[in-house]
């Protein structure tokens, strides 16, 4: 009952622990200009290795279970190398050293607790949401606080993923040693796989060029909270009411992205039902890759960095961002329909 | 919002055309590789 809530806890750690590296202790260090190449580096690190690590662990049940606490570790290590290297060596060199450990780390954790999460959920969304949710805060509060007080936020991550991984240390013996098959049920096919895949991707540019609502201070923490929100309440609804309403909840949020301007709450609220169907996306991967857990994880992380990538190629203005965005949720809802077909709760997982 | 937004970076990507195309050769290898593993697991079912 208690290994939902530490996988939780543990992903806002490690992300807000990553996120303190970044712009606590890189930013600063960097001479002008290196920035973006830094970060891209990091998203393809942390998220472009999902995949490949995930069908390596898939075969690897023992290694899956250690690989949470693993992961927490490795990014701890990052982070404590970024932290007191930088204290003893001005310069860029143990940032960039630390951003690099902590994105292998962060990159083990992820796809460690997808896979158990997704193996385990039973078919149900909600778990998926609970899970995916918290890494929105640990994004948003790791770059608020490491921004505003690095000196009170770094130590303070230090000792939150130090925590989290020892919680996760005790869980290595539950039962993950063995991946069980997903489902019992027909797999989705290829071409269900592909549709999802570019529905995904689709959905990555679309986050990556949301409206940003005009807020200051604290408020700017809003948009990671809403974003939390609807990945949690893209799970439960979507178990209460059938998968199809989390895809409803995606195709609303594009009238309201579109129509967001001076006024914040119109772009707040595109954002919460935009980031619902997180959950359905993992379980369908799930759906059309049963027996490999790990990997369909990691590749709805793949086609996420795709799509982010895919965004840095132009620099529309705001008015075309918000008209891309409400088009992209669109096609990405109906892509998501197609790929899931009739499938409703659990029929295709059990 | 699991990742970075690139524009939060003191240099837009897109101005670093090197970075973009060893990210895009990166990204395309990984496609590639995921492409493979997923032929691969699909024949064993």
């Amino acid at each position: 009952m208690k290994k939902p809530y530490i996988f939780t806890l543990s992903h806002l750690a490690v992300d807000f622990a990553c996120f303190n590296i970044l712009f606590a202790l890189l930013l600063p260090a960097l001479p002008d200009g290196n920035g973006g190449t830094l970060f891209l580096l990091y998203n393809l690190l942390a998220f472009g290795l999902q995949a490949p690590i995930g069908a390596f662990i898939d075969s690897r049940p023992r290694l899956r279970a250690i690989g949470p606490c693993l992961g927490g570790v490795v990014t701890a290590l990052g982070l404590a190398a970024a932290y007191l290297g930088r204290a003893f060596v001005p310069g860029p060199v143990f940032p960039v050293l630390g951003m690099t450990v902590a994105a292998l780390g962060n990159a083990v954790f992820h796809v460690c607790v997808g896979s158990i999460v997704l193996t385990e959920s039973g078919g149900a969304l909600s778990p998926a949401g609970l899970f995916n949710c918290a890494g929105a805060l640990g994004v948003g509060f790791g770059t608020y606080f490491g921004t505003g007080i690095p000196a009170v936020s770094v130590p303070a991550a230090l000792v939150v993923i130090v925590l989290a991984s020892l919680a996760l240390w005790t869980l290595r013996r539950d039962e993950l040693r063995e991946v069980k098959p997903a489902t019992d049920a027909e797999p989705l096919p290829g071409w269900a796989l592909a549709l999802l895949c570019a529905a995904m991707v689709l959905h990555g540019l679309g986050g990556s060029w949301m409206p940003e609502p005009p807020l200051n201070g604290a408020l700017t923490l809003l948009p990671p909270i809403m974003i939390c929100l609807g990945r949690l309440s893209g799970g439960v609804l979507g178990d209460a009411a059938g998968r199809r309403s989390a895809v409803l909840m995606m195709a609303v949020s594009a009238p309201l992205v579109i129509l967001s301007g001076a006024t914040p709450w119109p772009a707040l609220v595109g954002t919460l039902l935009f980031w619902t169907i997180v959950p359905l996306f993992q379980l369908t991967a799930l759906s059309a890759l049963p027996d490999s857990p790990g990997f369909a994880f990691g590749l709805t992380k793949l086609c996420l960095l795709a799509g982010t990538f895919l965004s840095s190629l132009a620099a529309p203005s705001e008015y075309d961002r918000r008209w891309i965005v409400g088009a992209a949720a669109l096609v990405a809802a109906a892509l998501t329909l197609l790929a899931t077909g009739k499938n409703k709760k659990k029929e295709t997982i059990k | 919002m699991n990742l970075i937004p690139l524009d939060v970076a003191p240099e837009p990507v897109y101005e670093s055309p090197t970075m973009l195309i060893i990210a895009a050769a990166a990204i395309i290898v990984l496609a590639a590789a995921a492409i493979v593993i997923i032929l691969k697991r699909g024949g064993k079912r």
